[in-house]
Formats: structure tokens, sequence, C-alpha cells
């Protein structure tokens, strides 16, 4: 059971459309290797995108109608409709089918709101090395914690923005820490950088962030944080 | 069963495919964020409303976001700030919503003597710090950049 499995369907039908980078795909491929369910959620989205775009051949809905006007605009629309009813039908009969049990795996990695387990996500978006030092060690509080005899408590730690650095291979003061933490809690803390910031970073100021081998790469951090807290994670903010 | 499935199903896509022509129901919004701006830094603020604007573009109407300003971050939303220039054309997404805290608008009438004046498409709400406890206990998300 991993607990990195979350991955956007944004980031999923960029992965469908060959959009993303050699690094991304690869990371996505693994992940589907090992995931079923991954697998079957990929196919429902591919499934969709094809019928979307076999309406828009009919007839540009939106924005392209201009362009390209029809001389059956009615028929359009409605072949666009059916494909639409079908593509949701077909996806609903099937669901039984593609998802024996529910597609808990893909939604919420370990997670289990019932436990009496503390879920906390940390938040840095500044290049504050002292708050996040303080990160740090209530991290390892909350690790150490037990319930039950065993470590139950997790813990996520987000950087975007300016607290990229904190997690980059050649910027970070805690590389040795994070490698230490990490290695000591498998499973139970993870960190994570966003590639949007990477993204505007090497855009805005031609700056190449390599993270450290430990972090897992979001695709947007603060989506990451908006999903965690719909979970139910506790929000800290640096 | 088989039957009831079917007509099921055939219901379902059809309110969906319906659903598609309707306008955007907000209120409705799969996924809900407060954003807190409470610094007069000029940086944060800055992400603050990136962070908005990337959401707004990665969620479309799948996202309803309320930032709310107070303290010193009041001024994000005051003609005073350079960086309030931008709030104006985003309030006019119906999905962004900008919220000035009511107790420092007062606070800061107080010391300067005359009223705080707002720039456009902004609403008060009495107090920042209540209105974003509020959210979160109506299930909101929160970041605070």
């Amino acid at each position: 059971m991993t607990e990195i499995n979350k991955i956007s369907d944004e980031m999923l039908n960029a992965f469908i459309d060959h959009e993303l980078s050699d690094d991304d795909m690869m990371q996505i491929y693994m992940a589907m290797s090992k995931d079923a369910d991954l697998r079957a959620h990929v196919c429902d989205l591919r499934a969709t995108r094809d019928l979307v775009r076999s309406a828009y051949q009919v007839s540009p809905l939106l924005g392209k109608a201009k362009r390209l006007p029809s001389r059956f605009p009615a028929w359009g629309l409605a072949a666009a409709i059916a494909s639409l009813s079908l593509g949701g039908l077909l996806g609903w009969l099937a669901y039984p089918v593609w998802h024996p049990a529910a597609p808990s795996a893909l939604v919420a990695g370990v997670d289990d709101p019932s436990a009496s387990r503390v879920r906390v996500v940390f938040h840095a978006s500044r290049n504050d090395a002292d708050a996040f030092e303080q990160i740090l060690d209530e991290a390892e509080t909350l690790l150490a914690a037990k319930t039950g005899g065993r470590t139950a408590n997790l813990v996520r730690i987000v950087a975007n923005g300016e607290g990229l650095y904190l997690l980059s291979a050649r910027t970070s003061p805690f590389k040795d820490r994070i490698q230490q933490l990490n290695a000591q809690h498998k499973n139970h803390i993870v960190f994570a950088g966003c590639s949007q910031t990477r993204k505007r970073m090497k855009r805005e100021r031609g700056e190449s962030i390599e993270l450290l081998p430990e972090v897992l790469m979001v695709n947007s951090g603060v989506i990451e944080l908006l999903e965690l807290q719909e979970e139910g994670w506790r929000y800290m903010p640096i | 069963m088989k039957n009831l499935r079917l007509s099921a199903g055939l219901a379902i896509a059809m309110l969906l495919a319906l659903a598609g022509f309707q306008g955007p129901a907000f209120a409705d919004a799969k996924h809900k964020l407060v954003i807190q701006v409470s610094t007069d830094d000029v940086r944060t603020q800055n992400i603050a409303l990136n962070n908005a604007v990337n959401l707004q573009k990665a969620m479309g109407d799948d996202i309803e976001i309320e930032i709310v300003a107070y303290g010193p971050g009041l001024k994000l939303l005051t003609p005073a700030s350079p960086v309030s220039k931008r709030v104006p054309d985003l309030a006019l997404y119906e999905n962004i919503t900008f919220s000035a805290c009511g107790n420092t608008m007062k606070k800061f009438a107080k010391k300067s003597g005359k009223d705080v004046k707002l720039v456009e498409g902004v609403k008060v709400v009495p107090a920042g710090v209540l209105r974003i406890m509020e959210l979160q206990e109506q299930g909101w998300s929160y970041v605070r950049p």
C-alpha cells in the first residue's frame, strides 16, 4: 500500500495526450503497473476523451462553432448529446465490471478516517529555514507518537513557491534530516514539491531546481493541499 | 434489475447532457478554498492572487475561491497597494470572491481619521478570522500562502 498514488485527473489527461515530460510519463507508467484501479481509471478517461473528440468532429460546440459553421447544427448538437449520454451510460454500466471494489486506493492512499490517527499536512510556501525546522520537529513528534503500539500518524510536507528551495538537492539545509526522516518513517511521511512552481522558476528565472531524491513531485501544491483537507487532513502553514 | 439499471442510466445520462447546457452553479462547486491574506508583504499578496488564478485555470467551474484579507493584509484590497490593481479583474470571475475584514477597516479608519477605500469588486465581512473559521466549518479547505 503506498500513499503517493494520488495523481490528479488533470495530470492523467495530460498523460493520455502525451503532453507530459518523459519523467512524468514514466512516473505514471510505474504507478499504473502497480495499480489496477488506476489503470481502469485511465482507461475511463481515455474513453471519455475519445467520445468527446468524436462529438466535436460531428459538430464543434461552443467557441469553435463560429469558425466551422455546420449546415445542420441541430444534428451535430443531437449527435454530441447522444455521444455524451452514451459515454455516461456506458461508464455507469461498465462501472461494476471495471471496479470490482470501490476505487479507494486511487483516492485516499492509506487514509482511514475512522482510525484515531492524526493526519497533518504542513505547507512551506516561503524559503524560511527556521520555520521549516519547526515543521520537521513537529513532524518528528507526530510520527514518534504511538497509537495502540504502532506508529499511526501521517505527515505530509508540501512545498511550493519559494518554499521549494527547502526541498532542493542543491540548496536545502535539511538534506540529511529529510533523508533520515523519510527512511525512518517510510510510508508515514511524504515530502512533496509543486511542479507548477518548478516550471514557473524555469520559465521566469531560467533556474532548474533538482529536488531531493526523497521528494515526490505533485502537479500542483495548492491542489494537493485542497484535496488533502477535503479528505480530512489538518492543515498547518509555516 | 437490468431494466432498472438501464432506465436509470439513461435518465442520468440525459440529465448530465442537459446539465452541460445550463449556467454554472457555483453554490455547488466541487471544491472550495479560502485563501488568507494577513500580511502586507507584496510578494505574498501576489502569490495569493497567483494561487487563485492558477486554480481557476486548472479547475474552472469546479472550484469556488474566497480571498479573505485582514490586518496588514487588508492593504491588498485598497488602492494604496500596487497589487490591488489586479483585484477588480479577478473579482469579475463568478467563482472568485474578495472579502475585506470590517474590523480591520474600522481600525484603519480610526487611525487615519477617514474611511477606508476599497477597490472595485470587494465585499465586506464583519471579521476576517471569523469568516475563515465559518467557511472551514462549512467544509472549505484553507490555504495561507
